[in-house]
């Protein structure tokens, strides 16, 4: 049917119903747009993820700013502690006289007479802590000298009291030196050990503290 | 070109494509009668009507009645009139609308001339001048008010371009301006388009011409409506005469006046009502009046179209075969 009296204006945006031209070209606009949802979907997705990482992000900034504020309050501490811990190379360097003292007396056999003992400090090493250079040993020289009965074919004894002294002290620890200088009823001996600051001295009955520094 | 695309995506009518427009442009058709009280509609499938309403001017979102005055009743629904219908009827989304309207006599106009008496080459100029300068054409055109015109050839034929010749008597009919604009304002809010807009007495002549056996015979046509009565004369299937007047009787004398000038051999009377309540007894007897006895007769079968409760049921009455004509052209 002709389309009468109708305007100009509709019978113009009519057309776009219904011409093929136009039909195909929104079909083709319309494929488009369909195949732009993924990536739309994608950006959604990122977009909500960015936000979460900026949500995230504001409250860590937050906790730091709140831990941080905190910390303020226990710095003197912190500066105590860093002490502490910068002496730890001094004090893990350390031997327990005693308890080497203690187990010579247990390990020496009667027949042993001892003369003289000697514990030193060698090779040191310098640690700076904070603004003092301090010397730490790496190394503990035990010299033992006395007397000691010959014995024709018996074991020696400063010989197995070097032997069980070795046992004792941590690992890494050396016999240096024995040397005994044959007498005529007695000889006399030297006996050198080496042994490291840092090893453990468990071996000469040094125990664990019970309970650990709150520190 | 960057306007052309620019505006093809302002008014791309997207909805209308993704309702199914991309692929199919077979749309059903809402054939509105927008009378001076009363709408009535059609709605048509591919094959013809399916259904009717007889009384649409109750409803909230009914079409402008004839004097192009909107429903003024609020609280429309969610759906659209058109989509309500195109529901009832199972029809398809996408529709078409085509509006009968019966105008007040001062917001239409009607006239029979040529090309040659019009000074004009053709029928684009003609309208064209007809738009412009209507004083140019009809003489004396009092009105100010601005119509909208067509352009028919004699045989009203409505589906045809029409080419004809200069001393050939063309249909050149007219209606205002803000009355066709209230009508293609509703279609917009349906989401829906427009076949056309036709003045009912152009729209009974057209199928009066093509149903009638007016090719064998002169006849005389008498469309009464509630805006008065329009007078035709056809000589054989040609139009060559039409006049408005007050009532169908004042057009049969005006036309038993005109015979012999027309020069028309014996023509036969036929009178189309759109209601009962015409006076018969001045109006000739030897008439053939176009009603529910003999709709059947000249259509050649009752209409059976499904209402509003869901009941199919014969509609004889003129207007539903007028529609049901019209939504097949």
């Amino acid at each position: 049917m002709k389309p009468c009296l109708i305007s100009k204006e509709v019978l113009a945006r009519q057309v776009y119903r219904y011409h093929p031209a136009y039909r195909l070209a929104a079909f083709l606009l319309c494929c488009f747009l369909l195949a732009q949802v993924p990536f739309v979907a994608w950006i959604v997705y990122e977009r909500d993820l960015t936000q979460q990482r900026q949500a995230r992000a504001a409250q860590l900034a937050t906790d730091t700013a709140r831990i941080g504020r905190e910390r303020k309050g226990l710095a003197d501490t912190e500066k105590k502690l860093k002490r502490i811990q910068d002496l730890a190379p001094i004090l893990r360097a350390r031997l327990p006289i005693s308890a080497l003292l203690g187990k010579i007396e247990q390990l020496a056999p009667p027949n042993l007479t001892l003369s003289k003992i000697t514990i030193d400090a060698e090779a040191f090493q310098p640690i700076q802590i904070e603004t003092g250079l301090f010397q730490a040993p790496r190394q503990i020289r035990i010299e033992i000298e006395g007397e000691e009965p010959v014995q024709g074919g018996a074991a020696d004894p400063s010989n197995k009291l070097a032997q069980a002294l070795l046992l004792s002290l941590p690992p890494g620890s050396k016999i240096a030196d024995n040397s005994p200088v044959n007498g005529q009823r007695y000889k006399t001996f030297r006996l050198t050990l080496f042994a490291p600051t840092n090893g453990n001295y468990y071996g000469l009955g040094v125990t664990k503290l019970a309970t650990q520094n709150s520190l | 070109m960057f306007n052309d695309i620019k505006t093809f995506l302002q008014e791309m009518p997207l909805p209308h494509y993704l309702a199914g427009g991309f692929l199919s442009t077979k749309e059903p058709t809402l054939a509105f009668f927008c009378g001076r009280e009363q709408i009535q509609a059609l709605a048509a499938g591919v094959r013809g009507g399916v259904g009717y309403e007889t009384s649409l001017e109750k409803d909230n979102d009914a079409p402008p009645l004839a004097n192009g005055q909107a429903n003024l009743a609020t609280g429309r629904g969610s759906r659209t009139l058109s989509r309500k219908l195109t529901s009832r009827y199972r029809l398809r989304r996408n529709v078409k609308h085509l509006f009968v309207v019966d105008p007040d006599k001062k917001d239409r106009f009607f006239g029979v001339d040529t090309l040659e008496r019009m000074h004009q080459k053709d029928v684009p100029s003609a309208l064209e001048e007809m738009h412009e300068n209507p004083q140019q054409i009809f003489g004396n055109w009092p009105d100010q008010t601005p119509f909208r015109w067509a352009i028919v050839n004699r045989e009203i034929s409505l589906g045809l371009e029409t080419i004809p010749r200069i001393d050939e008597p063309l249909l050149m009919f007219g209606i205002t301006d803000e009355i066709c604009a209230s009508f293609e304002s509703w279609s917009q809010t349906q989401g829906a388009s427009i076949v056309a807009i036709l003045p009912l007495p152009v729209a009974v002549l057209a199928w009066a011409n093509n149903t009638l056996a007016t090719k064998d015979r002169d006849s005389l046509v008498v469309v009464a409506t509630d805006q008065g009565a329009v007078s035709a004369g056809f000589k054989r299937r040609s139009l060559i005469y039409i006049s408005q007047e007050e009532t169908a009787s004042d057009a049969f004398s005006v036309l038993e006046r005109e015979t012999d000038d027309l020069g028309l051999d014996c023509p036969v009377r036929y009178l189309w009502a759109l209601n009962h309540s015409e006076e018969r007894r001045t109006i000739p007897e030897d008439l053939v009046i176009i009603d529910e006895e003999n709709i059947q007769r000249i259509s050649g079968a009752s209409l059976a179209l499904q209402e509003g409760h869901g009941k199919k049921i014969k509609h004889d009455r003129p207007l539903a075969h007028l529609l049901n004509w019209l939504v097949t052209q």
